[in-house]
């Protein structure tokens, strides 16, 4: 490996498609990242070695260290494109959507999109924690970016009981250990059935008990109160 | 010389608070409790283990504290009250043992989540005694305590991390708003936030 430094990567050659080198390197990198993602939640950040990673990707070694400087700014890169992919999701759901059943919208995106991909959920919502502190701090902001997203069409509240600051952590907190709970037991493919529980959960502070319960549940748990 | 099997634990915490975990090493959790590498050995395989066995006392001593609290009471949510002044008072007093408890990295293990989720178990049953004296207990969303057991922690773990800026004592009335809120409604919830704490 060492005596091919100096040569092109030789996964993709430029004959074989055609494309452009920018965009060879910026395919790769994006399959080393699903790689890094994939092997993450199938084996656990401690296990997840270069090596599993770019057999997944199918890149060279070398390519992997001309992409990145080690496993860990690997995860990093990672963990933001899953990040902004899921942020993503929630911001498309919702525009037009009007307040407050935006945030159902929101969540329902981001339930789906968890559940229709149990690697990338269980990488977002569970390796964090193994990865280590600067990354668990990360985490942290990026659920609150997260709860941020699903909550912005919220009116100003007047006479609310709690900090604003209070609320956002102690949605996503709710948030994370809900979501997080489901993955850990093998049950990713329920979080859906989450919804109306966090629909509830995130328009209370906001609405009041009883339009959180009718948005979430619908008129007929409503009237059974 | 003999140490004793909770000299390793409580150095081990101790040097966390001071240094933080990831390079520690067992050389110097031997040093702190004057012990030797040879006890230490016949106590645990391995750093790991050691902080397996610290956070086992941890959540033994605590629980111990915050379930006695919460029994004191027959009535929810004064009972759920009672537990949750007990806990500050706990966070107030075991700074270095908190600290320790709130690092992520060491719930991640296999036999530590296994931990946590029986700590966060005894919390869930502590809040979830709210639906028997909800007016509709099916009314309540199914999984409200574990959201509100979430919440809670990521509150706490904030104050933990601003380096005590806020007292956890403090923040009791508004942890029990979250709690209350959605087994008794927002009128009782706001209750809660009225209440002065215990004066003892």
């Amino acid at each position: 490996m060492a005596t091919k430094r100096k040569t092109e990567p030789q996964t993709l050659p430029r004959g074989r498609h055609g494309l452009p080198r920018e965009l060879v390197v910026e395919n790769q990198r994006a399959r080393i990242v699903s790689g890094m993602i994939e092997t993450v939640a199938e084996l656990g950040y401690a296990k997840a070695a270069i090596a599993k990673v770019i057999k997944q990707a199918k890149v060279s070694r070398r390519t992997f260290y001309e992409t990145f400087v080690n496993k860990e700014d690997c995860y990093r890169a990672a963990y933001e494109a899953t990040f902004e992919y899921l942020r993503d999701r929630v911001l498309a759901a919702t525009p037009g959507e009007e307040w407050p059943s935006s945030v159902r919208t929101g969540l329902e995106a981001l339930l789906e999109s968890l559940a229709a991909h149990p690697n990338l959920a269980s990488f977002f919502l569970v390796s964090p924690a193994s990865v280590g502190d600067e990354i668990v701090s990360r985490h942290h902001l990026a659920m609150r970016e997260l709860v941020e997203a699903l909550v912005s069409g919220a009116p100003k509240t007047s006479g609310a009981a709690v900090a604003a600051e209070t609320r956002i952590e102690a949605l996503a907190g709710g948030l994370s250990r809900l979501t997080a709970m489901k993955v850990n037991a093998g049950k990713g493919d329920e979080l859906p059935a989450l919804l109306p529980d966090l629909v509830e959960l995130f328009l209370r502070p906001y609405v009041g008990s009883e339009e959180a319960v009718r948005v979430a549940w619908g008129d007929e748990r409503l009237n059974r109160r | 010389m003999t140490a004793g099997r909770t000299a390793y634990t409580e150095a081990l915490v101790d040097l966390t608070f001071e240094r933080g975990y990831e390079q520690l090493t067992v050389g110097e959790i031997v040093a702190r409790a004057g012990g030797s590498e040879a006890e230490f050995e016949a106590h645990f395989a391995s750093k790991q283990e050691c902080a397996v066995a610290a956070l086992e006392e941890m959540i033994a001593d605590n629980q111990r504290t915050v379930k006695g609290a919460f029994e004191s009471e027959p009535q929810w949510p004064d009972s759920l009250r009672a537990g949750a002044y007990a806990q500050a008072r706990w966070i107030v007093e075991n700074p270095r043992k908190t600290r320790f408890g709130m690092l992520e990295t060491l719930w991640a293990s296999e036999m530590t989540s296994a931990l946590r989720d029986q700590l966060f178990g005894e919390y869930v049953a502590m809040i979830d005694a709210g639906r028997s004296v909800a007016a509709d207990p099916d009314s309540v969303p199914p999984f409200a305590a574990e959201s509100v057991v979430g919440s809670i922690a990521q509150v706490l773990a904030r104050y933990s991390e601003r380096g005590g800026e806020r007292d956890p004592i403090a923040g009791v009335p508004e942890m029990m708003y979250l709690a209350v809120r959605p087994y008794l409604g927002e009128d009782a919830a706001r209750r809660e936030l009225t209440i002065p704490p215990p004066s003892d």
